[in-house]
């Protein structure tokens, strides 16, 4: 990635996603169909939907260059922001109102994506642009997403954070996920941005315990004292176990973020 | 809210019902009537109450079940298509046809803006059943996407679930993620089948305690429920969240069997339904028995309906439209009472108040040596006081 000042004068990211490998050290470059699928999908995502949640693509038509041997896609979205989220947690805990405007602006961009049935599948604090001059975040990378009658692109492993994946995710369940799965793990995002530390990771010393807290949603709960309740029952209905005792959709969730900046 | 669930020749009892204020809507059967004339039977209780909830079974269900011969006039239905096995319902084309027949139906002939889906009973929560049943659901609300999406206002999955497939509840939590991830539905039309018998499911807590559980996750996730063929067990659900149950007077539309599709599956003594106890009991002996005790008092209601019974309960002109209109009667009483409190806890409070008050006056009639049949007895109120335990303590 890059980053440009593009001839209107505003700042973009100029991506490059290399779709050829060398095979084996004798020479050979192959395509690797699924990287080029996973780029394809994120720029059909990005053309698809309009939001300041999410990122948009430079007025430029993404084309494949061949630099050496090698091809690569490469396209141009507009500057996202200027930090992501995983930034700043590693800079200590992310005041609780910009954690809600996190969530909010997040889910905004879920909406969007569950109206059509999509799953980002890859919510997380590295893929969460915090743009300061705008006062926005911006959910990127959507090019493990899955839409509904498209096949999966993966075959040989679960693409994402294994960290940030939902129960049922985690599960391997591909084709019963729907939004509730990226509110899952917009809900550790929101733990970790407010606590700094991973809810599952709190006391787990091997993968095993990681995953059995996650399977059983074994977490300490924020202290209620400490932050607004509706911010701590948001982020613990998120990080509900099972899907049906979340929020029903990104809609109804945003509902109650609305009210709670109405008071 | 109380709703009349159709019967055999319920058509002027539904209307006086609703006329009288005692139901606030009703749930019609393609058995009892002849497809054109649910569009005019419908308008018909919409003129007497606009704000009436009503709705079709559609009873598509009845389809695949095996040896359904007493299926009254839904075998004049478009969509009745009798037997239809699992292969046939496996092929998603098939599939595609007995949907698009039975929503059809519902908005081009019978004009219904409130439609139900078609569904097919779930033996249990991992059966190919539950399988055949989302698939259904899934192609139900696609269709009336494509279709009738300007023509339909609400659309009610059909639910109907086998007593038996609540003895596993573990895979119970799996099905409800399945059926929270539809956005295109207002709610649920739910009924357990309750093939073994009434009484084994309405005496076992645990099961009672799991409609509870699946009432209240459709209810946190937006759903209207409405639990059809319902009975006094029944008011639980309502007390979790339910939005109306559906009850008729005799047996088979206050208790939904697929028996009652076969041969054989006759009328029954009659009964009188008793506030106090919770419960309808057979005039012949038990209510007969505590006027020989002096002990109706105990029992009685006290409905604008029951005057005569009371004074002479060997009287035979307790006619079945009396008892069902003083039967809806005293259950509006019973749901106001639930409605009337705010949470859910005092909701739950309120039937408990009615169980413990049934409870006593059992204890009552039974020391003075009133014999109860196991049908008519105080074993579905105890365990509906046990299903509230199990229920707060979250066991499922």
């Amino acid at each position: 990635m890059f980053l440009a000042t593009a001839p209107t004068g505003e700042k973009v990211v100029v991506k490059f996603v290399q779709l050829d490998y060398p095979w084996l050290g004798n020479g050979t470059i192959m395509r690797n169909k699924e990287v080029e699928t996973r780029a394809n999908r994120e720029i059909e995502l990005i053309k698809e939907y309009s939001s300041p949640y999410l990122p948009r693509l430079y007025d430029s038509a993404p084309q494949d260059v061949v630099i050496g041997q090698l091809t690569y896609k490469c396209y141009v979205e507009y500057y996202a922001g200027e930090e992501s989220v995983a930034e700043m947690i590693q800079n200590g805990a992310v005041p609780e109102s910009e954690v809600l405007k996190m969530l909010t602006h997040v889910t905004s961009a879920l909406e969007l994506y569950s109206g059509d049935k999509v799953v980002h599948r890859d919510v997380k604090p590295q893929n969460i642009i915090h743009d300061i001059t705008n006062d926005r975040y911006v959910l990127i990378d959507g090019g493990v997403h899955i839409a509904p009658y498209h096949d999966t692109i993966t075959y040989g492993y679960v693409p994402g954070t294994e960290a940030y994946y939902s129960p049922e995710q985690a599960g391997g369940q591909r084709r019963s996920l729907d939004s509730r799965s990226d509110l899952f793990s917009l809900g550790i995002t929101a733990y970790e941005a407010l606590t700094t530390k991973h809810p599952f990771g709190i006391g787990a010393r091997t993968m095993d315990d990681f995953n059995n807290n996650r399977a059983n949603a074994i977490y300490p709960k924020i202290g209620a004292g400490i932050f607004k309740t509706t911010t701590t029952t948001v982020i613990h209905k998120l990080l509900e176990r099972y899907p049906h005792n979340r929020y029903r959709n990104p809609a109804t969730l945003l509902l109650e973020l609305e009210e709670e900046q109405e008071e | 809210m109380l709703l009349a669930q159709d019967g055999h020749q319920a058509s002027d009892r539904i209307h006086e019902g609703i006329t009288r204020g005692i139901i606030s809507g009703a749930v019609l059967s393609t058995i009892f009537r002849k497809p054109d004339t649910i569009e005019t039977a419908m308008s018909d209780l919409r003129s007497i109450n606009n704000d009436a909830l009503l709705l079709l079974d559609n009873e598509f269900y009845i389809n695949a079940i095996v040896g359904a011969e007493k299926v009254g006039k839904f075998n004049e239905y478009p969509y009745y298509s009798h037997p239809l096995t699992k292969k046939d319902l496996s092929s998603p084309f098939k599939l595609g046809e007995h949907i698009a027949k039975t929503i059809d139906y519902q908005v081009e002939v019978a004009r219904l803006k409130c439609v139900t889906t078609p569904g097919v009973v779930v033996e249990s929560f991992e059966h190919t059943s539950e399988a055949i049943c989302l698939s259904l659901l899934s192609g139900a609300c696609e269709y009336i996407a494509d279709k009738h999406a300007n023509s339909v206002d609400a659309v009610y999955a059909t639910l109907v679930i086998n007593e038996q497939a609540f003895s596993a509840t573990d895979t119970l939590p799996s099905f409800l993620d399945s059926l929270t991830g539809y956005d295109d539905l207002k709610g649920f039309y739910i009924v357990i089948d309750k093939t073994t018998s009434p009484l084994a499911y309405w005496s076992n807590p645990a099961t009672l305690a799991a409609m509870m559980y699946i009432v209240k996750t459709l209810e946190s996730n937006g759903y209207e429920v409405i639990l059809g063929y319902a009975d006094v067990p029944d008011l639980l659900g309502l007390a979790v969240g339910a939005k109306a149950i559906a009850t008729g007077w005799w047996d088979n539309t206050s208790s939904f069997s697929q028996k009652k599709f076969m041969n054989g599956h006759g009328r029954r003594n009659k009964k009188y339904f008793s506030p106090q106890l919770l419960n309808s009991i057979y005039i012949d002996p038990e209510l007969q028995s505590a006027k020989a005790l002096n002990l109706i008092d105990k029992i009685t209601a006290g409905s604008e309906f029951d005057a005569e019974l009371v004074e002479d309960p060997y009287d035979t002109a307790w006619t079945d439209r009396i008892a069902i209109l003083h039967k809806w009667q005293c259950m509006k009483a019973v749901v106001d009472d639930i409605e009337a409190a705010g949470s859910e806890a005092e909701k739950l409070q309120a039937v408990e108040a009615h169980i413990d008050k049934s409870l006593e006056v059992y204890g009552e009639l039974t020391s003075a040596g009133i014999k109860f049949h196991p049908h008519t007895g105080s074993r579905k109120t105890n365990a509906m006081k046990q299903a509230i335990a199990i229920y707060k303590e979250g066991v499922l």
